[in-house]
């Protein structure tokens, strides 16, 4: 039976600093799409715009982990946000591109650990795809 | 005054009014309307033809088409396969094309490009139907 990738062969780096805590990520790529219609056509014709990449990640906060801290500070701070790279693995594959923090957000809530989600937007175009 | 083909492009949308009949309107005081009708025939039709993210070299052909027609005072013609496209009924195709009317196509200013993408752009032309003298 061919092997599969598993939830524990993800990782996740930002700032060339490996995330140990996370619990899940997502990486989604998508492209925009520009309208070539022309006048007698029976259906709508797209032509391939501008790419662009997000991705999530969802990371348990221990105290002693001050990567969850440096990520977290570069948003959570006075003045501008500070873009770095961000990084998903999966075994050998990995998905590699500059990032901006678009939103961070901070949970507590009765019987669960406190986790932190990031959401991420690229700035340019991937730096390393190897799938 | 030479007539020119319009480039084979097929617009995106395509908007066209009838243009007016040539008349004076004077009110008097008591609100009685006194209309002077100056002809019979149709003026100042509008043609409005959007070219949606087409080709860099296509939006050249259109500039070449505006620069070849105003350069030497001439009129332009379309077909049904540029600003006819996917006009079904024959009579309306001709008021698209002022083909019998009386009426020339002339550009109503110059076409509007806008760069959308590489090697992309949307071209927006506007022509205004003129009765020539000799008509």
């Amino acid at each position: 039976m061919a092997d599969v990738f598993r939830g524990v062969d993800g990782k996740f780096f930002f700032a060339n600093n490996r995330q140990t805590k996370v619990s899940n990520w997502t990486v989604e790529a998508s492209v925009n799409l520009l309208d070539k219609t022309e006048l007698g056509d029976n259906a709508i014709g797209n032509l391939a715009d501008l790419k662009s990449y997000t991705g999530t990640a969802t990371i348990i906060y221990y105290q002693d982990d001050t990567k969850i801290s440096d990520l977290l500070g570069r948003v959570f701070k006075t003045g501008a946000t500070q873009p770095a790279v961000a990084e998903f693995q999966w075994g050998t594959r990995v998905i590699k591109f500059n990032a901006i923090i678009t939103s961070a957000s901070l949970a507590a809530a009765p019987g669960e650990v406190v986790r932190a989600e990031v959401s991420f937007t690229a700035d340019g175009d991937l730096t390393t795809a190897t799938l | 005054m030479p007539a020119r083909a319009f480039p084979n492009i097929r617009p995106s949308s395509r908007s066209y009014t009838p243009g007016n009949f040539p008349q004076t309107e004077f009110r008097a005081q008591n609100g009685a309307l006194t209309i002077l009708r100056y002809g019979n025939k149709r003026v100042d039709s509008t043609l409005s033809l959007e070219f949606r993210n087409i080709l860099d070299s296509q939006a050249k052909q259109i500039i070449d088409n505006y620069i070849n027609v105003n350069s030497d005072l001439d009129t332009v013609t379309f077909l049904s396969t540029d600003a006819g496209a996917g006009i079904s009924d024959p009579g309306f195709l001709n008021y698209i094309k002022e083909q019998g009317t009386g009426l020339s196509w002339r550009y109503a200013g110059p076409p509007q490009i806008t760069s959308t993408f590489k090697g992309r752009c949307t071209v927006v032309c506007e022509f205004i139907g003129v009765l020539l003298a000799d008509d």
